[in-house]
């Protein structure tokens, strides 16, 4: 049997399943009980097993054969997790993932081999071409990336105390070190990025067999596959974007009778496209089906509450903050209306733990486009800094729309709570950061402050005024216990003073 | 006209080089399925003539599958393709109603062996 055309589906299944592995036990870290967790981390050994052995790939059957016991003593409740047994299957699922692209470049035996040019000819040695790439942990390139972090805050203090040293040979020696930090800056940034084809390449076989289950005719176009953007980040939008292309498949675009009965040609287009946008990556899934009914998702949403009796007409960020409304969507009776977000809340979910946001467009019969809207990379954010109080804070551009001068209507000034207020024919939420971080509130004639956009609603952040704009380099943190935080994390600011940079979708 | 074969593995790899086999020997795949509701569901609308179904899958494991397709048509014909490991789960899937059971990987002979067996 000629197994060699099976090689690529086995490196990208192989892949996802490494992927679901790492994610099981990443949950298995916060949650050592998590039957769930061990049960996922189980099937996806058990499946790399299954298609190794099917490939003749005797050392990564080896070694997920050794996983999936370790696994299937858990499973069975026969041993409890320790930090240490955790670890170990860390390691060891790291080492099967090393395993698996080892396997496939190791060339086969027999007439392929000798096909390889002469060792004469460097560039057209494939094995000589292949040792210009190494291997690193990403573990390893995080930690670079957070070196540099440091310097480029060391360098800002340096600067500061430099205003008050004249010295042209110092300065010139500065500026030549901050121009090479962010040449560096830019190389590790670099290091970490991966075309986004190597995640989507899987997507045409599946729209091709979901189309085909669905009985639909489909066109499926990849876009801007060749785009690079943060490995981290594009491991994490692999299921939000496949969710997407099966709702587009399964209630975006209709069947061919229909189609056809509507005077549209009798196949659907469904594009997935990637366009790199000053700072950001956007990822697109458009179809050309039959829109969101607006009308029913504004009768359900209605009942639920979300919106009020009063709301009569959904416009595009309603209706996405209407969709991905926690539980909304994946209300099981929703899944046969035309309501199309089945599950957008997951999406959305997961596109903000990233710092991206999500947009929505849909024309009734024409389609729907759904952009998520995704930070190039995560360790650095673009953030306009705003005072309050004594303090500084960090607000990510991701959401940033305008920053406006806000008049404050009569009654705040007799100390009533002001509550909402009008960007051009908006009326939107008023959130004073000074009320919310517990600082004495101060209200003035006309306050600065900021107009952002998150989950499909914008809001006027009210601050003292404005600083700058900087990137700033994220440390995260976790949440206090019990409660979500108003905050995504902390930066060090090029002065030596900590800045906490606002979660702007919690505030909203 | 060939038999008809359902196909159930929660890997496209698999199901794809199972698929492969079984054509080249002149079966006509009417579908495939990734978990074992889908199989069930799946059983149910196609009545194929033969179904191969892995054990391990999400939501719904290939036994239960069995089981619930059995219940539904007591004539089913099922063979059990199970990676190695699990030959213990393999006495309870021909309880099950399993009529023959395949190791991965496959060898295409055996695979065609014991598809014919059951079918004969």
């Amino acid at each position: 049997m000629d197994l060699s055309k099976y090689v690529d589906l086995f490196l990208s299944e192989g892949r996802e399943h490494v992927a679901e592995l790492s994610g099981a036990l990443a949950e298995l870290e916060s949650a050592p009980a998590s039957v769930d967790a061990i049960a996922a981390a189980f099937r996806a050994v058990h499946s790399i097993k299954g298609m190794a052995a099917a490939m003749g790939y005797a050392v990564v059957t080896e070694r997920a054969d050794t996983l999936e016991s370790a696994l299937d003593v858990l499973r069975r409740g026969e041993e409890q997790l320790t930090p240490s047994s955790l670890g170990d299957l860390i390691d060891e699922a790291d080492a099967l993932a090393r395993e698996i692209e080892l396997a496939v470049t190791r060339p086969a035996p027999g007439p392929e081999a000798e096909g390889y040019a002469t060792p004469t000819d460097p560039s057209a040695n494939p094995a000589r071409k292949r040792a210009t790439h190494v291997r690193i942990r990403a573990s390893r390139l995080d930690s670079l990336m957070n070196l540099v972090g440091e310097i480029e805050i060391a360098r800002g203090q340096l600067e500061r105390e430099l205003r008050n040293v004249t010295g042209e040979t110092i300065s010139s020696a500065f500026a030549r070190t901050s121009r090479l930090l962010s040449e560096l800056r830019e190389q590790v940034v670099g290091a970490r990025m991966v075309p986004v084809g190597d995640v989507f390449e899987r997507f045409p076989r599946l729209v091709r067999e979901t189309a085909r289950s669905l009985g639909k005719e489909v066109d499926f176009t990849l876009d801007g596959a060749e785009i690079e953007m943060d490995r981290s980040i594009l491991d994490r939008i692999g299921d939000p974007v496949m969710h997407l292309l099966r709702n587009a498949l399964d209630h975006g675009i209709e069947s061919a009778e229909e189609r056809a009965s509507n005077g549209k040609s009798t196949r659907g287009r469904l594009t997935l496209s990637a366009q790199r946008e000053a700072g950001y990556v956007l990822i697109r899934v458009a179809d050309d089906g039959s829109g969101i009914d607006r009308d029913s998702v504004l009768a359900r949403a209605r009942a639920a509450g979300i919106v009020g009796w009063d709301t009569d007409a959904l416009d595009d960020v309603t209706l996405l903050r209407v969709l991905a409304h926690p539980g909304f969507s994946t209300a099981a009776s929703v899944t046969n209306i035309s309501g199309r977000g089945v599950g957008l809340d997951v999406v959305d979910a997961a596109v903000r733990l990233l710092g991206g946001a999500i947009e929505i467009r849909t024309v009734a019969h024409r389609g729907t486009a759904i952009t998520l809207r995704l930070p190039l990379s995560v360790a650095i954010v673009r953030a306009l800094i705003a005072r309050v109080g004594e303090e500084l804070f960090a607000i990510p551009f991701t959401h940033v729309v305008e920053t406006l001068q806000f008049e404050p209507p009569a009654a705040a000034f007799r100390g009533a709570e002001w509550t909402e207020t009008t960007i051009g024919d908006l009326i939107v939420r008023v959130v004073m950061l000074r009320t919310l971080f517990g600082i004495e509130p101060c209200v003035s004639g006309r306050m600065p402050g900021v107009s952002v956009l998150a989950r499909g609603r914008r809001a006027a952040l009210i601050v003292d005024d404005f600083v700058g704009q900087q990137d700033v380099v994220v440390k995260r943190f976790d949440p206090p216990r019990g409660g979500s935080s108003m905050f995504a994390g902390a930066t060090v600011l090029g002065d030596g003073s900590p800045a906490l940079i606002v979660d702007v979708n919690s505030l909203i | 006209m060939s038999h008809t074969v359902l196909v159930c593995d929660d890997a496209v790899f698999m199901r794809t080089m199972l698929s492969d086999i079984l054509q080249q020997a002149g079966f006509t795949i009417v579908g495939e399925a990734d978990t074992g509701t889908k199989a069930v569901a799946k059983y149910k609308e196609l009545r194929p003539d033969l179904v191969t179904m892995d054990i391990v899958m999400p939501d719904m494991g290939g036994i239960d599958a069995v089981r619930e397709i059995t219940a539904f048509d007591p004539r089913a014909r099922v063979v059990m393709c199970s990676a190695m490991g699990q030959q213990a789960l393999v006495v309870d899937a021909i309880q099950a109603g399993a009529k023959d059971f395949v190791v991965k990987p496959f060898q295409p002979s055996r695979v065609l062996e014991a598809v014919q067996r059951v079918l004969g």
